[in-house]
């Protein structure tokens, strides 16, 4: 019975925890305790009472204290890192630039995708209390069963919505001015007004809006009264001073001029919203005076957008449920639902017909994301590639520390700090470069970032917690390498940092960077030739020469232009059409009375000059056809004629679904480009009404000079609108425009290549130059022996050019299969097998680019005269 | 303020402390308030108190001599200071004071 002893990992437990001080006696009260019990009560209950004393002594006086920084030794130990982390600087400039720089160069990098994707993930968060506010968006059906999602709603929908269920706060229905463009006029001086949008009275009781001047109460309760923003307060009077002024505006609905009281004026809202409107009137007295519906009934008109704010506690699911029943059980006959959509949703999420801006997606947020990560992880595997090469040059500085008495763990603390030090310093230095670098990528991304308030203080300690933790991290592996040393084979020299394990780590670590580096030089690429592909494709129309004038109103003084622009020098041709190309078009339905083909089309009213004007070549045209007045001769494309099983379309008969409205087909045009590349040709009837013709194209003469023929086609138009402003663009350009997105995301990418590849380069350099320097007297006695400068150029290349291979052998059919994913979302694209130089020619740059990284550092060595590297130390 | 105080059952180790005189360390105290309470006490609590004592300065502790039993373990004697007498005098004085204000008559027929 002597022998029995309570269970040795309790009191392994209670040694671990226990201070030093108390820890003797507690041990022996708890020893006698157990001798107690176990006379009494037995083994088994002895040792159960005696863990779970163990535990119960857990307590805050008797645990002893861990903390890093508890005594004043450890403030001096830091003072010494510091001090020495800054004297093993100095002592290796070169090093230690490369180092910085590769670090500071991704976290620039890296601290710019961040203000993106934060901007990007802030969009329409500023509005209070915005988890409670959506935007309802429907779904209409047509008669052929074809559904379309769209943005907007009828107006009808909002107030019944607002009527019958009390679960909404508060609603507002706005309604973007159609046209894109008013002309404004403040004491004679002319304007466009591009951002103007009736709303609901309501607006500023669901969204947020800064007053300057006037108060939400009022603002949009007069017909007649007008909210501008302060940038458009600005423009117009000058002053944001500018309450109860007039101004003329040209309503594009209502047709006609109407003079407007500005009721208040609104700081412009932030640029992360999907709203950016600058001029705000009432919908009520506005809009329903002389139509022909009444409000409440229109079901049919969906250009309004509905905005809701519900009240808390109300679920999205269950109050989009109610919406269904109400709507059913008012309005039996329409197809189609609605739905509900968060507005901080909407600009990543949310792709639907007429959005009112161009949404991003979160796709692409999330490959930037992942863009930043990649090369935040190349620029670490730089840092512990090179301190890990460069330990056995402070193999003898951790052996005297040890034979001094310094402990592992104080060893890694200060190998850590280093790491962390240099982490910071590359932060302090990236922030320069952001300072320095922000004008250039607000031009890229078309932003207006400014370092000041780009990122909230809790944004940047966070960040600043990440450099730390890189930092940390990044030293990890370099801080155990060095501290596990012995000792004695450290001051002997004997420590190999060649040895295998790191020489494999080191290997795989810069075969992970090139692969990489090659994935992205390859998607570089790829992106480039796709869109060089897409803007030299022929899009079947002679764009170029084209002048396009918009906003021509009024179908007299139309007229009138096109007379006086057919007299200017240069001016071969001009024609108008309803919609722009390039832009948008109309959207219709029609029937084939033949063959019973329904199909969805763009639509668009044209005059007879038009396709010679913009350039669109005819392919087939029935000439003056005797059509009953009923009958409107339309032309319609090739993929129209195709879609309709219409092999001789010429005389075939359309109907408009639904209706007795009959359509003869009197002329082909060959099939042409009209919107972005990523889509493929729709099919699109013109009609030859004088009505609705805005655009006006204008064809000049092919040797002419840009400047000049402007110069002619501003004469004539300003004789025939001297009230209105000219503004015109290129049709080329237009196109362009279309891409723009396209190209914006290919330079971000190719410029994070171009870091990603740099900072792979910069720590192949580095590893050259320090395998180099360790193999000095190697090289020297390889020479003395005879060796040729070339083969000791192999020697040393070999290994790492071994690895660059590897890598591109793992890269090149990986990054294939991403790319060509990536093709697949354009309707145009180009093949990856046509396109395989740009596989090998990624492939041998690379190669050459790191064999020349290589050999930049080993000739001089290689050439060298054998007895200098032989005299070193 | 924390730490002038005395709690009740501070009170009554400081007494058992006092009362085992040359014998007061953890097992015994425990040992002596369960004879005298009659309740059972928990070594833990006694540690605690102990502990909470001696940072007071009403009770000073040193370790003793080893000894075969308790696995030659040495034992932590704790004696008390003249700041813990001239405590343990204060709380009987005020209690004395405030017994000799109860009317007689509170505590007849009981």
């Amino acid at each position: 019975m002597k022998n029995i002893l309570p269970p040795r990992w309790a009191s392994k437990l209670l040694e671990w925890y226990c201070k030093p001080s108390l820890y003797e006696d507690l041990q022996g009260d708890l020893f006698e305790y157990f001798e107690r019990n176990l006379h009494k009560r037995g083994t088994g209950y002895a040792k159960l009472i005696y863990i779970i004393d163990v535990l119960k002594f857990f307590r805050l006086y008797t645990v002893r204290r861990r903390q890093l920084f508890v005594t004043s030794n450890r403030l001096i130990m830091i003072q010494s890192y510091l001090k020495i982390a800054l004297r093993s600087m100095s002592r290796s400039k070169s090093y230690t630039s490369i180092n910085i720089a590769g670090l500071a160069l991704g976290l620039t990098s890296a601290l710019f995708i961040v203000f993106y994707v934060s901007h990007e993930v802030s969009y329409d968060r500023f509005h209070a209390d915005s988890e409670r506010i959506f935007r309802v968006s429907s779904e209409s059906v047509s008669e052929a069963g074809i559904s379309t999602l769209e943005a907007t709603t009828p107006p009808g929908l909002a107030l019944l919505l607002k009527e019958s269920l009390p679960e909404i706060q508060q609603m507002v229905r706005l309604m973007p001015s159609t046209g894109g463009r008013n002309l404004v006029q403040v004491d004679g001086k002319s304007f466009y007004e591009l951002g103007m949008c009736r709303a609901d009275s309501s607006l500023f009781d669901v969204l947020n809006f800064n007053f300057i001047h006037g108060s939400a109460v009022t603002a949009l309760h007069d017909p007649h009264s007008a909210v501008l923003t302060e940038s458009s307060a600005n423009r117009y009077f000058g002053t944001t001073d500018c309450m109860g002024k007039t101004l003329q505006l040209e309503d594009n609905w209502m047709m006609g001029i109407k003079t407007l009281t500005v009721s208040a004026v609104v700081e412009d809202l932030p640029s992360n919203s999907h709203l950016q409107f600058t001029m705000f009137r009432p919908i009520r007295g506005t809009m329903w005076s002389d139509f022909a519906d009444d409000e409440a009934n229109n079901w049919r008109n969906r250009s309004f957008y509905t905005y809701v704010k519900l009240h808390k506690e109300v679920s999205a699911e269950a109050f989009e449920a109610k919406i269904g029943s109400v709507v059913k059980s008012h309005r039996k006959e329409l197809k189609g639902h609605f739905f509900t959509q968060s507005i901080s949703d909407i600009h990543l999420y949310s792709s639907l017909q007429s959005e009112m801006a161009g949404n991003s997606s979160y796709r692409v947020i999330f490959l930037l994301g992942a863009l930043a990560f990649v090369i935040m992880i190349v620029a670490c595997i730089n840092y512990v590639n090179m301190a890990t090469a460069r330990a056995l040059g402070r193999a003898k500085e951790v052996g005297i520390r040890k034979v001094n008495g310094a402990s592992k763990s104080e060893l890694v603390y200060q190998f850590i700090f280093e790491s962390v030090l240099l982490a910071c310093i590359s932060f302090v230095l990236a922030i320069v470069f952001v300072w320095l670098l922000m004008p250039s990528f607000n031009a890229l991304v078309d932003k207006n970032f400014e370092i000041t308030n780009v990122m909230t203080i809790e944004g940047w300690l966070l960040i600043f917690a990440g450099v730390i933790f890189i930092g940390a991290l990044a030293g990890m592996y370099p801080a155990f390498f060095l501290s596990a040393f012995k000792p004695v084979s450290a001051l002997k020299g004997t420590v190999a940092s060649n040895s295998k394990s790191s020489v494999g780590l080191r290997q795989s670590l810069v075969a992970i960077q090139f692969v990489v580096s090659i994935g992205l030089v390859i998607a570089t690429a790829v992106t480039h030739a796709q869109i060089t592909y897409i803007r030299n494709k022929d899009l079947g129309i002679s764009e170029s020469q084209v002048i396009v004038l918009p906003e021509c109103i009024d179908e007299a003084r139309r007229k009138n232009l096109k007379h006086l622009l057919l007299q200017q020098p240069f001016v071969e041709e001009a024609g108008s059409s309803s919609g722009k190309l390039a832009g948008n078009f109309w959207s219709g339905r029609t029937t084939s009375a033949s063959t019973g083909q329904e199909i969805g089309h763009k639509l668009a009213y044209i005059d007879d000059s038009y396709f010679k004007a913009a350039g669109i070549e005819v392919v087939e045209r029935w000439e003056h056809p005797s059509l009953p007045d009923s009958v409107s001769p339309v032309i319609i494309n090739e993929t129209a004629a195709r879609l309709l099983g219409l092999q001789q379309p010429i005389g075939e008969t359309l109907i408009l679904p639904g209706s007795h409205t009959l359509d003869r087909i009197v002329g082909v045009v060959k099939d042409f480009h009209f919107s972005s590349l990523h889509e493929a040709i729709e099919p699109i009837i013109f009609m030859e009404k004088e009505e609705f013709l805005r655009n006006t194209y204008v064809r000049i003469a092919p040797d002419s000079q840009p400047e000049e023929a402007v110069a002619g086609v501003r004469a004539a138009w300003e004789e025939a609108f001297p009230e209105r402003l000219f503004e015109y663009y290129f049709l080329d350009q237009q196109y362009d425009q279309l891409y723009k997105a396209d190209e914006r995301f290919g330079k971000m990418v190719s410029l994070m290549t171009f870091i990603a590849i740099f900072i792979a380069l910069l720590g192949l350099l580095g590893l050259t130059s320090y395998a180099v320097r360790t193999r000095t007297k190697e090289i020297g006695i390889r020479k003395v022996l005879g060796a040729s400068p070339v083969s000791i150029l192999t020697l040393i290349a070999r290994s790492i050019l071994a690895v660059v291979t590897l890598s591109e052998i793992v890269a090149l059919p990986l990054s294939a299969v991403f790319m060509s994913k990536w093709l697949d979302s354009f309707a145009y694209r180009i093949a990856l097998l046509s396109n395989l130089w740009i596989f090998i020619a990624a492939g041998a740059g690379v190669l050459c680019l790191a064999m020349l990284a290589v050999m930049i550092q080993t000739l001089a060595v290689a050439l060298r005269n054998p007895v200098e590297s032989l005299r070193t130390e | 303020m924390k730490g002038t105080n005395l709690g009740e059952f501070e009170e009554l180790v400081l007494l058992t402390i006092a009362a085992l005189m040359e014998e007061a360390y953890s097992v015994a105290v425990c040992d002596e308030l369960t004879k005298h309470t009659g309740r059972e006490v928990k070594l833990g609590v006694v540690h605690a108190v102990l502990n909470r004592l001696e940072e007071k300065g009403y009770v000073k502790s040193g370790l003793g001599e080893a000894t075969n039993v308790r696995g030659g373990r040495r034992k932590r004697f704790y004696t008390i200071t003249s700041g813990g007498k001239a405590t343990l005098l204060k709380a009987r004085e005020q209690r004395d004071q405030l017994w000799s204000m109860i009317p007689d008559v509170v505590f007849k027929g009981i």
